[in-house]
């Protein structure tokens, strides 16, 4: 299931958290909704581990939030101040992007 | 490694959690667990997070000497790197145990069980785990697997067969899939896909004549489809959200009503004498849990609805807009009744083809059979206990002969028939 390609290995650069927070941000999840969609709009397989592991981190800094448990499913919700860093974050994310799409562009131009 | 023992390294590695991570985390991460397929990747993962939850301060214990502090550190970490020791145990334990002691062998699967059907005639059962297998139970004594599907299907719902046992209906993630079952060997086929809503399919029933199906999602929408030809099929209506989720469906033996349970303890009749007009006859009073399993009696004038405390409400709906409640019966559910809303995780009701017993199993290993007098009163005849079934998914055959379960978190399926 997912999205997997030659650049899985850039999992690595993807921090856990980011991509709960972006799973999030459209409507409530639990666990393992989160799991299938971060592999679906990343190509980023997230095991159990590390997913309770960052959900626990979230929930502790307040930028998530558990709701009622579903059939032994727990929701999770991010809350106001998870969209702030979210939205923040995009931001920096974007200027990256913005940076190293230039510097790339730049670089071929160069050898070109 | 193979995906039994990756799994049941796993949840062992689950349970090496700080006791207070353990106590938010732990069903829910083992619902998860039970949910994704598990490989060494898995179990490696989960050391290393077991290990960093026990470096990590908001985990151990409060207001407590830096030696205790450190004493408790030490034992958590002592108890994480047993890990490897504890592999070779868990590979000689998983080799050796089978048997789980009941009146057919359990049938061994490979993954833990998420869902479970009997064929209409009580030959085959449909086994989601969470691939599709199919199981010839003919001889009971002697399961034989037909064929299986591939991909996962990933799911907690029991999937369902058409009344001539010629299709099936599995409850995916988002979708409904039917499959063609009348030879599933080596697979069975697919034949559609149902997408209807972004929710969870908790639920999947044919009507009587086969020719409506019934799906019930975890947001409360209904649809219906139109499955005459399965080849074709169309959704006739989509029906207004039933607070708390659809949890359970039955159809009346006529196939003009449809009763739909939710988790937050109610029941919803409709008239779907008409499919493409269907309408809102009563919603039941609440029962105390979330109702888990319904059944229409044979006659169709009598429905049982069995709820998550442990209760199985009997009501005469032979004038479906008042339903009037005729007996209440016990039976010992798991896990024990909490105030609020919840929902059994294994449970199951069946009258037999005389509609003089009714027999329920809900989310513990214990099978609770009542005599159902012609007023509609109940009276307990037997309870039978059998440590092969827990609160895993379990299905009764037509009628209630037999009863197929599996417990929680196992990798095996009882068969048991029942007198």
């Amino acid at each position: 299931m997912g999205v997997h390609s030659k650049f899985d290995g850039l999992g690595r650069f993807a921090d856990p958290s980011l991509l709960i927070l972006t799973s999030l941000a459209d409507g409530p999840r639990h666990g393992y909704a989160i799991m299938t969609d971060v592999a679906a709009f990343s190509g980023i397989s997230m095991e159990p581990g590390t997913l309770y592991g960052a959900l626990s981190r979230l929930e502790r800094r307040g930028w998530v939030r558990p709701l009622a448990t579903e059939e032994r499913r727990r929701p999770y919700e991010i809350t106001a101040a998870g969209q702030e860093v979210l939205a923040e974050q995009v931001k920096t994310m974007q200027q990256i992007v913005r940076v190293a799409r230039l510097r790339t562009a730049n670089a071929s131009a160069w050898g070109a | 490694m193979p995906p039994a023992l990756a799994g049941r390294l796993s949840r062992f590695l689950v349970g090496c959690y700080p006791r207070r991570w353990r106590e938010r985390y732990a069903e829910e991460m083992l619902e998860v667990l039970g949910q994704h397929r598990p490989t060494a990747r898995t179990v490696l993962n989960l050391w290393a997070s077991a290990l960093g939850s026990h470096l990590d301060p908001a985990y151990r214990m409060e207001g407590r000497s830096m030696i205790r502090r450190h004493k408790k550190w030490l034992v958590g970490a002592a108890a994480v790197s047993a890990v490897p020791m504890v592999l070779l145990l868990l590979v000689s334990i998983a080799a050796w145990q089978e048997n789980l002691g009941n009146n057919g062998p359990p049938l061994p699967l490979s993954q833990g069980v998420f869902g479970v059907a009997f064929s209409p005639d009580g030959r085959t059962v449909a086994v989601i785990n969470p691939s599709l297998e199919m199981w010839s139970v003919a001889d009971p004594a002697h399961p034989r697997r037909l064929g299986y599907s591939k991909g996962d299907i990933v799911t907690g719902a029991d999937p369902a067969f058409s009344p001539d046992g010629r299709v099936l209906a599995t409850a995916g993630q988002q979708n409904v899939i039917l499959w063609n079952v009348t030879d599933p060997v080596p697979r069975p086929t697919q034949i559609a896909v149902l997408s209807a809503s972004p929710s969870f399919v908790n639920a999947v029933l044919f009507s009587p004549d086969g020719s409506i199906l019934a799906s019930g999602y975890a947001d409360g929408t209904m649809v219906l489809w139109n499955t005459a030809d399965p080849a074709h099929v169309t959704r006739i209506a989509t029906l207004a959200r039933q607070a708390g989720g659809v949890s359970a469906l039955s159809f009346s033996p006529d196939g003009c009503l449809l009763a739909s349970a939710s988790a937050d303890g109610t029941v919803v009749l409709r008239n779907t004498a008409d499919p493409a007009h269907v309408t809102r006859i009563a919603t039941l009073a609440r029962q105390a849990g979330g109702v888990s399993a319904l059944s229409f009696s044979p006659d169709g004038r009598l429905l049982a609805s069995a709820s998550a405390d442990g209760t199985v409400v009997l009501r005469n709906t032979a004038d479906p807009a008042a339903p009037v409640i005729t007996a209440t019966g016990r039976f010992p559910a798991w896990p024990p009744p909490q105030p609020g809303a919840g929902l059994l995780p294994g449970a199951a009701l069946a009258f037999s083809a005389s509609g003089h017993t009714l027999t329920a199993i809900a989310g513990s290993s214990t099978v609770t059979v009542w005599n159902v007098t012609g007023t509609g009163g109940l009276a307990r005849v037997t309870t039978i206990t059998t440590d092969s079934i827990g609160s895993g998914p379990v299905a009764f055959s037509s009628g209630g002969h037999a009863v197929a379960g599996a417990p929680a978190t196992g990798d095996t399926l009882a068969l048991w028939t029942l007198p």
